[in-house]
């Protein structure tokens, strides 16, 4: 056992901030299943989507050991602001996705001088009530968000002026590709840059980050307005290739959702959030075309299986296996 | 208010009454002393005297009840602890408090701000971190560890770097060779220094001045020769300490 989370340390250590296989691999695979699974478009989209929001979530919980249980207000906000956008007039897609992210980004920053302040249970409840808040607010103002029919006539212009929206999905598709690829090289600069890792240090250690001049207050802040930021980018995305916005965006399951992709795919990890919700959303696919009413007891009991055995999440193991198979072919 | 250092000199650190303690226990009891630019103190006494917790609040990780803390001519007293250390407070804590998940460069550039202490200049003076860049915190010896906490606190630029117990728990050898570095670095620059240690022996050979603390009073201060001939006060005061083997 001691060795094995020494391999994990070694390779950690040798590939900081270079790419991992598994990184490079994910990437790969995502772009090959366009050519792969040319009737499931809609599905490895959302993967995506869903991979960016889990995303965001792990700059706060993986790296700064901030948990959010309201993670979906900014996603759902992002969404409805993005979906107002364009069903009032202006679809042009990219400027929708920076609106939405604004959006968010702006309420995150509004609650983050909060979220800086509290620490444990208290920063739940907070991040909890602040999805509360967001759900209750677009069900009481139907003649905005649309209500429980959820927000239509979402219309899109083409991807640049170039690429319609096509029924098959395949300009969303490259769209949500793209736009999930630039925010994950982005997440990972600050990731590595002393600002992600004060980040890192406050998680491990919160009261001795200041004795080196940094401001534990002001990085929580920083870190829960990117957050935001990018969760309300991957709503945006989701409105606009899905054309419609449901109050389900800004739902309490969506954020528990994005807690457990989190965690199968592996936590601190970034490329984590993305494996894990592809396989959430594959599973649920799968396990849902079996049983569509008791679906939700096949994936919990998967899960905690998953917990017992692989604490490091998939990314956890796969990077052993990629190890393994790496002095396999290399012995020393 | 001091009774060292020569009248020219400017201060750097002015401590003046100050109350110092956690909850309802006062530690530090209306403590005074001066430090200027580029002097260095040592701070001795048994365990419990309130060494540590005098580096806690000059540091800013404990507020004083009473009195006042100056540094560079502005009050500090409520300044939070970035801030101090933005303004050249530099700290290496008792047990080096090293960051487990980052490397040993990350852990540098965390706290690295522009100065004349750099990255590079750390692994110059300790180039055992160098070799040791890639790993983590948590995969250092003591020895390491130590280096990594003293070269963290260089790589902020400090004009007042505090050393709490720098050579705590480490093997003779290596403590030599962290006690060498230390001596290097006090001298050469115009760094001033507070610094802890059990080593009397030490500590007196490297600061130029003393004081003396017993249950939060300072009982005795003074130029650290005065101090080390004094025996009879090493001795009730700080207890029998063997000074650190001849080097």
């Amino acid at each position: 056992m001691s060795d094995i989370t020494l391999d994990l340390a070694r390779i950690m250590v040798v590939n900081r901030a270079r790419w991992t296989t598994i990184e490079v691999a994910f990437w790969i695979a995502a772009a090959a299943g366009y050519f792969l699974f040319p009737a499931k478009l809609v599905l490895l989209t959302q993967m995506l989507i869903g991979g960016l929001f889990a995303m965001s979530l792990d700059l706060l919980l993986g790296y700064g050991g901030i948990a959010s249980f309201g993670h979906a207000a900014f996603f759902g906000l992002g969404a409805y602001a993005a979906g107002l956008l364009a069903a009032h007039g202006w679809g042009e897609p990219l400027s929708g996705v920076l609106f939405g992210g604004l959006a968010a980004g702006g309420l995150g920053l509004a609650f983050s001088s909060v979220i800086a302040k509290v620490r444990g249970a208290a920063v739940l409840m907070v991040t909890l009530c602040i999805g509360l808040l967001l759900f209750e607010a677009a069900s009481r103002m139907p003649w905005l968000t649309g209500g429980d029919t959820g927000l239509q006539g979402i219309d899109m212009w083409p991807l640049l002026g170039l690429f319609e929206f096509d029924l098959f999905g395949r300009t969303a598709f490259w769209y949500a590709y793209a736009v999930a690829f630039l925010l994950y090289l982005a997440a990972r600069r600050y990731i590595h840059s002393p600002e992600g890792l004060a980040l890192k240090g406050i998680r491990e250690n919160h009261d001795r980050v200041p004795m080196l001049g940094v401001s534990t207050a002001r990085r929580k802040m920083i870190a829960f307005t990117i957050s935001a930021t990018i969760a309300g980018m991957a709503g945006a995305l989701l409105a606009q290739t899905t054309q419609i916005v449901a109050l389900e965006t800004l739902s309490f399951e969506r954020s528990v959702a994005a807690l457990i992709m989190l965690t199968v795919g592996g936590l601190g990890t970034l490329i984590g959030g993305f494996i894990g919700a592809a396989t959430f959303i594959w599973a649920r696919d799968v396990l849902s075309a079996l049983n569509p009413v008791y679906w939700m007891f096949w994936l919990g009991l998967i899960l905690i299986a998953l917990m017992l055995t692989a604490r490091g999440g998939l990314v956890g193991a796969l990077t052993l296996l990629t190890n393994y198979l790496a002095r396999e072919r290399h012995p020393r | 208010m001091s009774i060292w250092g020569s009248p020219v000199a400017e201060p750097l650190l002015e401590i003046e009454n100050i109350d110092v303690g956690y909850g309802e226990g006062v530690v530090v009891h209306d403590l005074s002393l001066t430090i200027e630019v580029g002097g260095s103190l040592a701070l001795l006494g048994r365990n419990g005297a309130g060494k540590s917790t005098l580096i806690l609040a000059i540091a800013g990780h404990l507020a004083p009840r009473g009195g006042r803390i100056r540094f560079g001519g502005q009050d500090i007293t409520t300044m939070p602890p970035h801030r101090r250390c933005r303004m050249g407070i530099g700290w290496v804590p008792q047990g080096r408090e090293v960051f487990a998940p980052l490397t040993v460069e990350e852990n540098l550039r965390i706290a690295a701000a522009p100065g004349a202490w750099t990255l590079d200049r750390v692994y110059e003076l300790f180039p055992k971190l160098k070799e040791r860049r890639g790993n983590f915190g948590n995969q250092l010896s003591g020895g390491e560890q130590q280096m990594l906490a003293i070269g963290r606190a260089l790589v902020t630029n400090p004009r007042l770097l505090l050393l709490d117990e720098p050579l705590e728990g480490l093997a003779p050898v290596v403590a030599q060779d962290v006690a060498r570095c230390i001596t290097d670095i006090t001298q050469s620059e115009s760094m001033a220094v507070v610094l802890i240690e059990q080593h009397a022996g030490f500590a007196l050979g490297l600061a130029r001045h003393a004081i003396i603390l017993e249950r939060g009073l300072a009982v005795r201060s003074g130029a650290s020769g005065a101090i080390a001939a004094d025996l009879d006060a090493l001795e009730q005061h700080v207890g029998i300490r063997k000074p650190v083997r001849a080097a």
